[in-house]
């Protein structure tokens, strides 16, 4: 027991490490744009009628702490990342947290159920798949995983929408009803956002499923063709015992593996779609951040919650692996 | 003795890409009780393949011709292991008359469930014993095959375990259930030398003791004339050359056994040179015609080696071998 | 190529499975490319898309000549804004030709229109599709100056996709965004190829404590979500550069964001490739470390690094898609399919112009034909391992 939580401190820190790294990356990144957070800001004043001169961009600096070295003011930044605080954005002049707020967690939760409809799909058909020689079956589940990672999904978006739009007249867009928008939290609220929220979930999970179903696929086959499966078959292990608890148990590790990826693959098609169908939350933010205002505080913040969400998610799966492979937990205790 | 398994006219082939490949053609034989037979052959010469039609284990592009039979003698009678079509009725013969270990200890163990999970699952299939009184006859049986804390090995991984260590483990698996008939598939290749001995030793024990029948796969003469008490030779999927143990390995009559001898390095005279079988064994889609040895016979007879299949000949009761030069001598 | 063992044992085998002694022959002196290409041709699918591929690399290479029109507004007909395609037809009420023909489109104005323009098809008048016509003037790859089109018409225009907002001609441009989807996806993999190849080399060659640093930093670089990260890149490039700026800058970014992948997969290789038996044996006859690098190493995987490079090709051009769809990639004069879907999300299209998405399905098509080819390529160079991911 002590050993595992050792292991499981060692797998925190190092995603902590990766965090950091991948902070300094984005920081760094935020750093080379041209122009920094006080000439962003004063040259949006700018526009709106203020004159500003370079003592007031000085000034401005000196108050934002970008007179700084760079090495201490990536220190804070990331100090303040692990807690959740992310600055003002630079031209909004808003609490970053306060304005990322409920949207953040809302494409979170988007994102993560579409990788559960993936695998809630993918695991069954892909093990039925894997064990079947039905050809029809398996011609037809490959094709249609090419169509999953040949259409990306904005042009699946745009193409629900065009046929919606065609032959419904409606376009399925944004994630609440008007009314809802800018309610607070109720019941309704949420049937509201339920009855909303399916078209991107099926979008983002549309390829997901796609990529997920070739990897259970695969992994099943290769377990499949393992020489313990026939030592069970010539055991008398048969049918369903004989499917589910030897090839398909011991494909579950990788495949739990995998998640991080997937997760990581529907963060990049989030925005677009987001866009797309105009939803509210951080996908189409981040593109306002970017392509409006060039935001960099902003941008920032959003991809390193981004990424910390994927580190966060492949930690869960490498203690659960650890609990579900007896092959690492011997490592472990040993 | 009573027979114990009658395999007749066993024609397999493979569903492939390259179209149907024959992969045993017309063998016959028989085992009976407590009888230890040795299946040699190269590797691809269908040893292997043979072994597993006797459970009916061939993979899903397994094509058995019309004519093939396989008749195993349990204590309810003959049953035709062939024409059992579910796996659920094929349990009576995987696992329960027959068990069978193969080369690599460490691959046939399912690598995330404990060994003593296997193993009672294997009981349970196979009787109606509670999870209890099953894990008391594994322990014995890790015990008996000479694993020691037999208690502690039960909960563990394949992975935990020595290689000799995993095969008596499989072993033990194997003979759990009390089998009349168990298929070796070169058990002690996969293992160093000095194991080998060890496990060919306990295999040896444990026959006297259990009374069973034994097919020993191996490509490794010594091996079977230190425990066989018959061999049969095969070549490129079918039979050529059967007898007992001492007879055929003093007395070769197949061309092909005879190479396979002469290729052993003799320890009493360390200084002769080897000599391989010439040439390579031919690709099972392309199948020689007439006898399948003759593209690397040193000793043909006549066209008819290369146009017509040899036919079984005797020569004596127990020694047969199917080559054409001894039909001629036979007529 | 070296004879390796690898290539050697693997040629056994596959002799083996053949058997007959020539085709043995050739498989023991026969390269590791010829090998793949051997087990590549077997595969009815992946050559099916191959061909495919092929040829939308063809018509990539020639969109000038295969295109009626100049994709940019310089081709544009300003008569026939939104206008729908235009089918060649061979037969209509007067009788039958066999030259293909369109009708004249008018633009008329009048009281029962209520003063709005208006297209109407004159049936009477026929104009004919020619071929081999003398067009704009051109430059095929950029440097070979050339005037012949494919088809042209006699008289006014001819639209087989339609035309978009500004008059430009679809199918045109939908020939040109093909070319400029390889060219992006050709520089993005070169380049992200060139930092693997530094960074993945460094790493699998030493091994050791480098590779444990640098495998860390390529891991963290991985778990950034690319697009948002891309996104984030290219929305602060400075707006006053040019649309041929825009490109480049484009095709290296896509580059810088794409070699972590391929730096894991050359480190990959080059571990195993680096302790196996002939290395050692290279080494232990005297070879120089850059002898058994440039004479064992690199060839022994250089054909498995081809197939990794045409598994991300089109993970480049979705990725440039998608950023000029938001508006952060390519701009207009350049056509590329994210340039052209643009303005397709407003309804506005999707009710009345639905020609717009007639590049899409070049563009999928497109994309699929890739990834058949890198799969068939990927289980012929590889097959031991029928994993798919």
């Amino acid at each position: 027991m002590l050993n595992f939580a050792r292991f499981v401190v060692t797998r925190a820190i190092m995603a902590m490490v990766t965090l950091i790294i991948v902070s300094l990356v984005v920081f760094t990144l935020m750093e080379l744009v041209p122009g920094d957070c006080a000439e962003r800001y004063l040259a949006f004043k700018n526009t709106q009628g203020s004159t500003i001169s370079l003592a007031d961009i000085e000034n401005e600096r000196a108050r934002l702490g970008l007179d700084r070295p760079f090495l201490e003011r990536w220190g804070k930044w990331i100090v303040g990342a692990f807690q959740g605080e992310f600055g003002d954005s630079c031209i909004l002049r808003v609490n970053i947290a306060r304005l990322l707020g409920d949207k953040f967690w809302l494409s979170l939760s988007i994102c993560l159920a579409s990788l559960a409809l993936a695998y809630t799909i993918a695991i069954p058909v892909g093990i039925i798949a894997a064990s079947s020689n039905n050809a029809l079956l398996n011609n037809t589940l490959r094709i249609l995983s090419y169509l999953g990672l040949a259409m990306p999904n904005f042009l699946l978006a745009l193409m629900i929408m065009l046929f919606s739009t065609v032959y419904f007249n409606e376009t399925l867009t944004g994630l609440f009803s008007p009314e809802f928008r800018d309610a607070p939290w109720t019941w309704e609220k949420i049937v509201d956002l339920l009855k909303h929220a399916w078209l991107p979930i099926f979008i983002l999970g549309w390829s997901a499923t796609a990529f997920a179903l070739q990897t259970v696929r695969a992994l099943m086959s290769d377990e499949i063709g393992k020489l313990y499966v026939t030592a069970a078959a010539a055991r008398g292990v048969h049918g369903r015992k004989l499917l589910w608890n030897y090839p398909a148990r011991h494909a579950l590790g990788p495949i739990v593996n995998s998640l991080g990826f997937d997760l990581n693959r529907i963060f990049n098609e989030l925005p677009i779609v987001a866009l797309i169908l105009t939803l509210t939350d951080a996908g189409s933010l981040l593109i306002e951040a970017l392509a409006r205002s060039n935001d960099q505080q902003l941008a920032g913040a959003i991809i390193f919650l981004l990424t910390a969400s994927i580190v966060a998610l492949n930690f869960f799966t490498d203690v659960l692996l650890a609990v579900l492979d007896p092959r690492v937990r011997k490592s472990i205790v040993r | 003795m009573s027979a114990l398994i009658e395999v007749e006219n066993l024609t397999l082939s493979f569903r492939t890409d390259e179209g149907l490949v024959t992969a045993v053609e017309d063998v016959s034989f028989r085992l009976d009780r407590g009888e230890v037979m040795g299946l040699v052959g190269e590797s691809g010469s269908g040893k292997s393949v043979t072994a597993k039609s006797l459970m009916h284990l061939n993979a899903r592009n397994a094509v058995y011709a019309p004519g093939s039979r396989i008749t195993l003698h349990t204590e309810t009678g003959p049953l035709d292991v062939l024409s059992l079509r579910r796996t659920a009725d094929l349990k009576v013969v995987r696992g329960g008359a027959i068990s069978m270990i193969f080369q690599e200890p460490m691959a046939s163990f399912a690598p995330a469930i404990t060994i003593g999970k296997q193993m009672v699952e294997q009981l349970q299939l196979h009787s109606d014993m509670s999870k209890r009184e099953a894990r008391a006859i594994s322990v014995e049986m890790l015990d008996r095959v000479g694993i020691s804390d037999a208690s502690r090995r039960f909960d563990q991984y394949a992975f935990e375990l020595s290689g000799g260590m995993r095969q008596r483990a499989m072993i033990a698996m194997a003979l759990s259930t009390k089998p009349a008939l168990l298929i070796a598939d070169e058990p002690t290749t996969a293992l160093d030398v000095t194991i080998q001995a060890q496990v060919i030793d306990l295999m040896k024990d444990l026959v006297d003791e259990f009374r069973m029948g034994i097919i020993f796969i191996t490509h490794d003469l010594g091996v079977v004339a230190q425990t066989c008490d018959r061999v049969n030779v095969m070549y490129l999927g079918r039979l050529i050359e059967e007898g007992p143990v001492r007879e055929v390995i003093a007395n070769p009559k197949h061309p092909y056994t005879q190479g396979l001898i002469a290729a052993l390095p003799k320890l009493d005279d360390l200084d002769a040179p080897l000599t391989p079988v010439p040439g390579d064994i031919p690709s099972p889609l392309e199948r020689p015609s007439g006898c399948v040895f003759h593209t690397r016979c040193s000793q043909i007879v006549g066209p008819e080696c290369r146009a017509d299949l040899p036919r079984d000949t005797r020569i004596d009761a127990t020694h047969q071998v199917a080559c054409h030069i001894y039909r001629e001598v036979a007529e | 190529m070296t004879e390796t063992p690898e290539t050697f044992a693997e040629a056994a085998r596959a002799a083996n499975e053949r058997g007959d002694q020539s085709a043995k022959e050739a498989y023991f002196t026969a390269s590791q490319r010829q090998l793949i290409w051997a087990r590549f041709k077997k595969q009815r699918s992946a050559m099916i898309a191959g061909i495919i591929l092929l040829l939308m690399i063809l018509s990539g290479i020639f969109a000038p000549f295969l295109s009626p029109y100049d994709p940019t507004v310089a081709g544009r007909n300003k008569d026939y804004l939104n206008g729908a395609p235009t089918i060649p037809q061979f037969c209509d009420k007067n009788g039958c030709s066999l030259r293909p023909f369109l009708h004249t489109i008018e633009r008329v104005r009048s009281i029962e229109t209520n003063f709005r323009w208006v297209e109407q098809v004159n049936e009477d008048e026929r104009r004919y599709v020619q071929f081999f016509v003398e067009g704009a003037p051109y430059k095929i790859l950029g440097f070979i100056p050339a005037q012949t089109r494919l088809f042209g018409m006699d008289k006014g225009f001819i639209h087989l996709f339609g035309t978009d907002a500004a008059g430009k001609d679809i199918f045109s441009r939908t020939l040109h965004a093909i070319w400029t989807s390889l060219q992006v996806g050709s520089i993005g993999v070169f380049i992200a190829f060139f930092l693997a190849l530094i960074i993945g080399g460094v790493s699998g060659y030493y091994g050791g404590w480098i590779d444990g640093v640098i495998q860390m930093i390529t891991d963290a670089v991985r778990t950034v979500p690319a697009i948002p990260l891309f996104m984030a890149v290219a929305a602060f490039m400075p707006p006053e550069l040019s649309a041929e700026e825009r490109f480049f800058y484009i095709s290296l970014i896509l580059g810088f964001i794409g070699w972590p992948t391929l730096a894991r997969r050359v480190r990959t290789h080059l571990l195993t490739e680096r302790n196996q038996e002939y290395v050692l044996a290279a080494q232990l006859s005297g070879a120089s470390s850059g002898h058994v690098i440039r004479r064992h190493l690199l060839p022994s995987f250089t054909s498995y690094i081809i197939v990794d490079l045409v598994i991300s090709f089109p993970y480049m051009v979705l990725s440039e898609t998608a950023l000029s769809f938001i508006g952060l990639g390519l701009k207009d004069p350049v056509s590329s399919l994210g340039v052209m879907l643009q303005n397709a999300t407003s309804a506005d299209v999707m009710l009345n112009y639905q020609w717009y998405f007639i590049p899409v399905i070049f563009f999928i098509v497109l994309v699929m034909a890739f990834v058949f080819v890198g799969d068939g390529l990927r289980d012929a160079a590889d097959p031991y391992s029928d994993t798919h991911k």
